[in-house]
């Protein structure tokens, strides 16, 4: 793995930018820490950006219309994140707590680093289901109730993904359900 | 507009509360995983949506909000994922209904 001294300025400031506009304080001693954090976070995470963008120039051609569709595809969910915030809030303020909590596994048919974790926060964010570990191409999700695994396999959530990161789409992947053991490691 | 503000950030606050009362109240580490990613998530941001409302917002404070929102919308997800990752490498047992 290489570094990419342009990338590194790239990331280093864009750091520090944010570190100014959230601080909104231009004294020195303000500026000095935000040059020390945006230093520390460059050097601890700078191979994993550029692990995650991939060769230099590859799909650089393209990056437009990913950056669009990943727009969109943040919009489309947004609009999920309040059905699962007042799924949770029924399940809390229920007075029996009626879940059926298990284990769900699940191949994707998504290729890239970063498609993936895409995924995996979308998992987390829609309504029931958390994304527990991934193991290459296997996706081990935690679920609310088995409805809301359901809801995971025919959201068709994989083949977004795969528009914006322009793989091809493929069918809804096969899920195993396993309720697990009580008193066992899951 | 103060009073859509204001409604926004109550049920917020409210969504907030929820999401600590499910920390108590649900059975394991991993239920009570969903109550921080989503009902945190979803009061951040009717919180935040509710601030844009409010008259005293300046240009500047309103850029620096939808930043704080981004970031917390990608950093929520990806805590939350970063502990049930950890909890289950450490063999915590996920909960289980024994209702039929």
């Amino acid at each position: 793995m290489s570094t990419r001294p342009a990338l590194v300025v790239v990331e280093f400031l864009g750091l520090l930018g944010f570190w100014l506009v959230l601080s909104g304080q231009y004294s020195p001693l303000f500026i000095v820490m935000g040059v020390i954090s945006a230093v520390l976070v460059t050097a601890l995470t700078h191979r994993v950006v550029a692990e995650a963008l991939g060769p230099p120039g590859e799909g650089a051609a393209d990056a437009p219309v990913r950056i669009l569709r990943a727009i969109g595809y943040g919009f489309w969910l947004l609009s999920r994140i309040p059905p699962a915030g007042f799924q949770v809030a029924y399940y809390v303020l229920h007075p029996a707590m009626p879940i059926k909590p298990g284990v769900l596994r699940f191949r994707t048919s998504l290729r890239s680093q970063m498609a993936r974790s895409a995924l995996a926060n979308s998992i987390t964010l829609v309504p029931g289901t958390l994304t527990l570990r991934i193991i290459g191409d296997e996706f081990v999700v935690h679920a609310f109730v088995p409805s809301s695994a359901a809801d995971l396999i025919k959201g068709g959530m994989q083949q977004r993904i795969a528009r914006v990161f322009l793989e091809e789409e493929r069918d809804d992947p096969e899920a195993t359900w396993q309720p697990p053991e009580q008193g066992t490691s899951a | 507009m103060i009073y859509v503000g204001g409604t926004l950030v109550t049920v917020g606050v409210a969504f907030l509360v929820i999401s600590a009362l499910g920390l108590v109240r649900l059975p394991d580490f991993y239920t009570r995983a969903h109550a921080v990613a989503k009902s945190e998530t979803l009061g951040l941001l009717l919180i935040f949506g509710g601030l844009f409302f409010f008259p005293e917002l300046t240009v500047e404070s309103a850029i620096r909000l939808a930043l704080v929102l981004l970031f917390s919308l990608l950093a929520n997800p990806t805590a939350v994922h970063a502990l049930a990752r950890a909890a289950r490498r450490a063999g915590i047992p996920a909960w289980r209904s024994d209702a039929p």
